[in-house]
């Protein structure tokens, strides 16, 4: 009846640690999926913010060019190829006066400079992609772990298994709290690893 | 007995784990506060125009604003003010911060000297301002109301600096040199004063700023005299005046003021110079704040990151006391002495005492050494 009871429990928590097991091996499947392609939107977030900061720089280079030499067409080619925040951020510079204003539109001090809160943005994306990642990692770790008390509750049944085989009541009892220490233990180990 | 233990620890097992799942878990990335607010927050610092100084602290104000502005969803704008340390734009620009209504606090002034002309004119139109980077003792024996400040303040520079004579250097005579002017006078007299509480045999000089000729200073360097100290206010003096040290051949231990912590001004090989901020680059908060920087910039200035931490000071009181979406002067001034960052990318909290000096504010103390600072332990 005990023997029955033990392999029983021991079978119940076989099974709940395999299902743990397996929901966790789900969740980091899940969570590799979204870290991948977040990383690749950070990724695409990142080299869309240095593209912006070169391209900015290039077109004003283009523009006070053109405006050096007062050349009307090149200076709408060019303000015709920047985007609104580029043009934001150059007529900010252009209204401030000459000798108190930075050096360039794209500084600190101009607040029509946008391409800073980009970069940022692009930061954050990628680290989020890695807290991701770390998450997935944590949940492939916690499924091999729920694995190992599986083989380890493998152990419970075969001591209650042989128990039933020997004659020795000593050697019964002995098995016996073998299979119960291993299966508590378990169990334990299951709680924590849920 | 051993079935019923055997069934109520899987029952109790059972209820834990019943209680909590993997879903319930918080996601990676949570803004911590998001709460829409806007404001203009003025910034009192170099702008970077020709032939003036860098815009590092600039630099490192936009960054914290627009990182902040990202953590914490609110549309905080920034306003320059392109005032480095030249007195004369002072009054001007703090009269046109003033009369900004959109400018509810600001960051800055970062000298010393501008702030007390820039400051009564803050506290007047009820603006409060946090510098990161002005360190005189009276800016905070409460003529300014709304004066605050991220850095440590003078007497703990004086404080370093008699430290530092007196545990690491342990000199015969020490030579303290000022140049007339406010800020080194000031320092001097604290570390005379730490000075003779030490017992440190010592000597004095005064020089004037701009000083083409030191042969006075020179003459009064015996054999004994082992450790100059010489916190003047204008680096290029200071470098001046240790190149006609060397060139008489003597060669003793040279130890300057936070004015002279800029290596393309003064780079005497072996001097001791002290600064209010550490090598942000070096923390462990901090760096990933200096790869952004470098990103946005495309080059370092760890040692103005106190602007940054500035700027956060300021941006948490407005977006604490935001009401209906919109900061105010009168909530960033009655939230800034309440403000507490329980870490910063210096690796250090930020809170104010009564006097709005910050807490546990201190100085570094760096040794150049093949054109770079080491950190003097």
């Amino acid at each position: 009846m005990v023997l029955a009871i033990l392999l029983g429990t021991a079978a119940v928590v076989a099974g709940l640690t395999a299902w743990r097991a397996s929901a966790h091996s789900g969740e980091a499947q899940g969570e590799f999926a979204r870290s991948t392609q977040a990383l690749n939107d950070a990724n695409a977030l990142q080299q869309n913010a240095s593209q912006a900061a070169t391209d900015e720089r290039s077109l004003f280079i283009a523009y006070e060019g053109a405006l050096a030499d007062q050349d009307p067409v090149r200076i709408a080619d060019a303000r015709g190829l920047m985007g609104p925040p580029t043009l934001r951020a150059i007529d900010w510079w252009s209204d401030q006066s000459r000798e108190s204003r930075p050096q360039s539109p794209f500084s600190a001090a101009n607040p029509e400079w946008t391409t800073p809160r980009r970069i940022i943005d692009a930061r954050a994306a990628l680290d989020e992609s890695v807290a991701m990642l770390a998450a997935a990692d944590e949940e492939i770790h916690a499924s091999h772990n729920l694995e190992l008390l599986e083989a380890m509750i493998a152990i419970a049944f075969l001591t209650g298994g042989l128990t039933a085989t020997l004659k020795s009541r000593a050697a019964q009892s002995m098995l016996l709290g073998v299979s119960v220490a291993v299966l508590s233990l378990s169990m334990v180990g299951l709680a924590i690893l849920w | 007995m051993l079935v019923l233990g055997v069934s109520g620890t899987l029952l109790a097992m059972l209820l834990v784990t019943g209680c909590g799942s993997s879903e319930d878990t918080e996601p990676a990335h949570a803004a911590t506060d998001t709460r829409s607010c806007s404001g203009t927050i003025a910034v009192m610092a170099s702008a970077g125009s020709a032939d003036e100084t860098q815009p590092a602290q600039m630099n490192w104000a936009r960054v914290a604003l627009d990182a902040f502005n990202a953590e914490h969803g609110s549309s905080f704008a920034i306003e320059a003010s392109n005032v480095y340390d030249q007195t004369d734009r002072a009054a001007p620009e703090a009269r046109r911060l003033a009369a900004d209504a959109t400018v509810v606090g600001v960051v800055g002034p970062v000298s010393s000297s501008v702030t007390e002309i820039a400051g009564p004119i803050f506290d007047a139109a009820g603006l409060a301002y946090v510098s990161p980077s002005a360190t005189a003792v009276s800016l905070t024996d409460g003529h300014l109301k709304r004066f605050f400040r991220v850095v440590a303040n003078n007497d703990e520079q004086a404080e370093a600096i008699v430290h530092l004579v007196t545990t690491t250097l342990d000199p015969k005579t020490v030579l303290v040199v000022d140049d007339r002017e406010v800020y080194s006078t000031n320092l001097t007299a604290g570390v005379v004063e730490g000075f003779e509480k030490h017992g440190i045999d010592f000597d004095t000089a005064s020089v004037d700023a701009g000083q083409p000729d030191y042969a006075d200073v020179v003459r009064k360097i015996t054999p004994s005299t082992d450790v100059i100290v010489m916190p003047l206010l204008d680096p290029d003096d200071a470098q001046r005046l240790v190149d006609q040290i060397h060139a008489a051949g003597k060669t003793p231990i040279i130890v300057g003021g936070d004015s002279m912590f800029s290596l393309n001004d003064f780079d005497a090989h072996g001097a001791y110079v002290p600064s209010y901020a550490p090598d942000v680059s070096k923390m462990e908060d901090g760096a990933a704040t200096v790869k952004l920087y470098s990103q946005i910039f495309g080059d370092l200035a760890p040692f103005a990151a106190t602007a940054y931490v500035a700027m956060e000071t300021v941006a948490t009181a407005a977006l604490d006391t935001c009401r209906n979406g919109q900061a105010t002067r009168e909530g960033v001034a009655e939230g800034l002495p309440d403000v507490a960052l329980p870490t910063t990318l210096l690796g250090s909290p930020v809170a104010f005492d009564k006097h709005h000096e910050l807490v546990g504010g201190r100085y570094w103390m760096y040794r150049i050494e093949g054109g770079n600072y080491r950190l003097i332990p």
